[in-house]
């Protein structure tokens, strides 16, 4: 075992190609100009620039945070674009077929052909390429329903008023240094209103892309389900293969109103950079959900890409009964790193949070998990169960475990429990005695283990995800 | 001025500048105290230590000599027995941090066992600003060497008067190779607010057993923050037991440095505060040598608005092989006021392991006081019985009968009527 362990391969990125689509860039440096041109190009109304101005302002005085448990140069702030966009050819397209064919092939590439997925699969797409908002599918049948589903820039057009109110709600612009950064600076996103009761026909789904070279991303993603609404959302994120670095700072605010449902899901594999470590995404974004009262709020994430990610989706429990769920798989091979987890804030009474995370190193990389379950004295009766297991591959790897529980409550119940382990010897000779290859054991085991996770995500991608996890541990499993 | 230089200014001179608090002042001014970005020090409030070191009444007796009892409190053998309990066997009492050799029964100790003050400076740098400082201005350490030999045990009682500038009690233990000896520490006070500063550095040689006791049982205004350092030789074992049970404030911070192969950890405690009390117990487990096993066991029980605060922090370092961590953590709540904090961290660095811990937090089982009382038995008494079966996971591991019960009645003492 421990010999093929050894020969560790360089893992191809499948998506690592570079399209050659015309890309219209704000020139470089991060100033008070730059936010008002970003806004300027969104046609943005005056408050929405203030927003920005006041954030620029506050970030100004933030210190960028170093405390987690990922090792990186310097970021030089002033040396990215803050906005790319491909240069449009005429006006907006008004359907899908009017969508440039490079910007279609592309995400044609990428499995994600958006005319198909209409067609066929009956998932609406919102694609994003570097800072824009290039396609939404399926908008008519949406709002068919009453649910709004479109670019961030579009909501900010077409439903000022919601924007305005729930923007910076979950997370305010001060939240964070990648926060503010993100306030200033966010390009595009998507944005998504349920209205009351309404369940959403379909699964919605937005593909980010970073296509242009030192760019930095920074879109934002705003979920809002009233009263009684339910609605599941899947993001997919990848990039070319380049070797610098570059830096992906969003924000995802979840806002679930009394007796709505909001379920998320990622399947985050930006390129992850090389064997070496040269080049790749750094992955820093916050991603927060409020929940009303018998709320209920999920987060499911299957983080396979990125040279580092650090995130930590988070669900704020106000209302009396109201439920949070983290369900995450994070792979970290090569050089990767990770730290990521999450925070269950307990305020409502009766509140219950689900944490489970299985995170997998192998290579020389490093996977940390990091959570807090904190429960305040207003949360009689709360409850959350942690659980928390690493597998390691391969010797020069790390696995760390970072949890806090902090109660202010006795009638709180709190439960958490961990392990750490490489892939168990007796489980694969079994497999191999079965006539199964090396690869195929460690493969079947590692999705045994991930296993929990898998089944929570939206069936149309529970496939996907397990070639996925097949494709990012080649080589380093034998 | 800084806050460190402040705070030396207050306290003044306490004594005879010893060997190693140059050293230990540069240090001092290169990391200070903690603060709050400290992540070790997150959960004791470091600016009421600060503050408590600082405010301490002015002595009226100036620099103490060392090996002087203060005399501002007449300490007599009545006294600490009254604090301190009188268990058999050799005694050692320590004063506001100098050995008082009338007050301690040295003459059981074996001819292997030998006391009195540490010689040289301490070798190993400071594991924190708090013990720096205690060097700065501790003033002369006790040092213990245990030569070849078995079943042998010391008691060492702190006694702390509450004296201005704190107490800085440093004490150094070094067991020979394969040699057995435990360590009971009993921190007391004489019914003062006092400030305890105290550090205790072991060294295990090879194949030593070395069982440590340490009980802080200060009175209720006072503050105590100690640490303990443990370096275990080639197939050495360590069982120790950590007991909170005083201080408005107290916090004991254990470091196991596990860097040759084949030793055992076995480390256990309890926290139990009270009223507005914030208890904090911290452990470093650093497994740097092959095959060594470490299991930790550590437990809250708070009442009233006590905090109780647990983090325990395994590390396993790159190229061991056959690494076994358990650490389990439960927190009692007693109250609707209490609070418990808990952090089992696993930092792993290699693949041959196997880690696991397991952490909760809750109330007493209502199914368990249910069927107490369906047995006839009062719900007051219920409660009793299963707090106390409760702590008996850690004190129980007590070997020494007249400590044990002696912790036994301050934990009953403190829960009594709570919950």
């Amino acid at each position: 075992m421990s010999e093929v362990i050894d020969e560790l391969v360089v893992r191809e990125y499948e998506f690592g190609f570079h399209s050659d689509i015309e890309t219209e860039r704000l020139r470089k440096g991060l100033d008070e100009d730059v936010v008002r041109a970003i806004s300027a190009r969104n046609d943005e109304p005056e408050w929405l620039l203030e927003w920005r101005l006041g954030a620029l302002a506050h970030l100004r005085t933030m210190e960028e945070p170093r405390w987690s448990n990922v090792e990186f140069p310097p970021i030089d702030y002033q040396d990215m674009h803050y906005w790319a966009a491909p240069r449009p050819k005429g006006p907006a397209p008004a359907s899908l077929d009017e969508v440039d064919p490079e910007i279609r092939a592309t995400f044609d590439k990428l499995g994600i052909p958006l005319a198909e997925q209409e067609r066929l699969s009956g998932v609406a797409v919102d694609a994003i390429l570097d800072s824009v908002s290039v396609a939404t599918t399926f908008k008519a049948r949406l709002a068919e329903a009453g649910v709004v589903f479109c670019s961030f820039s579009e909501a900010v057009r077409e439903h000022p008023d919601l924007v305005r109110r729930y923007l910076g709600s979950v997370v305010p612009p001060r939240d964070n240094f990648f926060a503010a950064l993100n306030s200033a600076v966010f390009s595009d996103g998507s944005f998504c209103f349920v209205p009351a009761g309404v369940v959403c026909p379909m699964e919605l789904s937005t593909y980010f892309r970073i296509n242009a070279e030192n760019t930095g991303q920074f879109e934002r993603t705003l979920i809002i389900a009233e009263e009684g609404a339910k609605v599941s959302y899947l993001e997919g994120c990848t990039a070319p293969m380049r070797d610098e670095n570059q830096l992906h700072a969003a924000v995802v605010e979840l806002v679930a109103l009394d007796d709505a449902s909001i379920k998320y899901s990622t399947v985050q594999n930006w390129y992850p950079g090389d064997a070496e470590g040269r080049g790749g995404i750094y992955n820093f974004v916050t991603k927060r959900g409020r929940a009303g009262a018998r709320a209920h709020i999920s987060w499911t994430q299957v983080e396979t890409g990125s040279a580092i990610t650090w995130k930590y989706p988070s669900v704020i429990l106000q209302g009396d009964d109201s439920v949070g769920e983290f369900y995450s798989v994070a792979v970290t091979t090569n050089r990767q790193q990770a730290d990521t987890g999450t925070k269950m804030i307990h305020i409502g009474r009766n509140t219950s949070s689900t944490i489970i995370s299985k995170g997998i190193s192998a290579g020389r990389a490093q996977n940390t998990y990091r959570g807090l379950v904190k429960v305040l004295r207003s949360a009689e009766g709360a409850r959350n169960h942690t659980q928390c297991d690493s597998l390691l591959i391969g010797s020069e790897c790390g696995a760390h475990t970072f949890p806090y529980i902090e109660v202010k409550n006795d009638g709180a119940q709190v439960e958490h429990e961990a392990s750490t382990s490489r892939v168990d010897e007796d489980q694969l000779f079994y497999c191999r005695q079965r006539g199964l290859s090396e690869e195929d054991a460690t493969s079947m085991i590692v999705n045994g283990f991930c296993r929990e996770v898998f089944d929570e995500l939206p069936l149309e991608y529970a496939v996907e995800v397990q070639a996925l996890m097949r494709l990012s541990l080649e080589g380093a499993v034998g | 001025m800084t806050v460190v230089a402040d705070l030396l200014d207050r306290i003044g001179p306490v004594a005879a500048p010893s060997k190693g608090a140059a050293e230990a002042r540069a240090w001092l001014d290169r990391h200070g105290l903690p603060d709050r970005r400290d992540e070790a020090w997150r959960y004791t409030p470091v600016p009421a230590v600060v503050e408590a070191l600082a405010e301490t009444p002015p002595s009226d007796a100036g620099p103490v000599p060392s090996g002087a009892v203060p005399a501002a409190i007449a300490i007599d053998r009545d006294l600490v027995d009254r604090r301190a309990g009188r268990p058999d066997g050799p005694r050692l009492v320590v004063v506001d941090g100098r050995l008082a050799a009338p007050l301690s029964d040295l003459d059981a100790l074996p001819a292997a066992v030998r006391v009195g003050p540490a010689g040289g400076a301490p070798g190993a740098p400071p594991a924190d600003g708090f013990e720096a400082l205690g060097r700065v201005v501790g003033g002369g350490a006790v040092a213990v060497d245990v030569g070849p030999g078995g079943d042998r045990r010391l008691h060492v009682v702190h006694v702390a008067t509450g004296r201005s500038g704190g107490a800085h009690p440093a004490l150094s233990l070094h067991v020979s190779a394969g040699a057995a000896f435990e360590l009971i520490e009993t921190f007391v006070g004489v019914g003062a607010a006092a400030v305890v500063n105290a550090a205790t550095r072991v060294t295990a040689e090879d194949g030593a057993t070395v069982g440590l006791v340490r009980v802080v049982a200060e009175d209720d205004e006072s503050v105590h923050v100690g640490r303990t350092a443990v370096a275990l030789g080639r197939g050495a074992t360590l069982r120790g037991t950590s007991v909170l049970v005083g201080g408005r404030i107290a916090r004991h911070a254990l470091d196991v440095d596990a860097a040759a192969p084949g030793s055992h950890v076995d480390v256990a405690g309890l926290a139990v505060p009270r009223h507005h009390d914030r208890h904090d117990t911290v452990v470093t487990v650093d497994h740097a040598g092959d095959d060594v096993r470490s299991g930790q066991i550590f437990r809250v029980i708070a009442a009233d608005r006590g905090r109780g605060s647990f983090s325990g922090h395994v590390i396993v370092r790159p190229g061991t092989v056959g690494t076994d961590a358990d650490q389990s953590s439960r927190a009692l709540l007693l109250g609707p006021d209490a609070q418990a904090d808990s952090r089992p961290w696993l930092e792993i660095f290699a693949d041959d392991v196997r880690c696991t811990h397991g952490a909760t937090v809750g109330r007493l089982d209502d199914d368990a006081l249910f069927y107490l009382r369906s047995r006839g038995i009062p719900a007051a008494e219920a409660r009793r019985l299963l707090v106390a079966a409760f702590a008996a996971e850690v004190v129980d591991r007590i070997g020494d009968t007249g400590t044990r019960e002696w912790v036994e009645a301050r934990v009953r003492a403190r829960t009594v009527g709570a919950g």
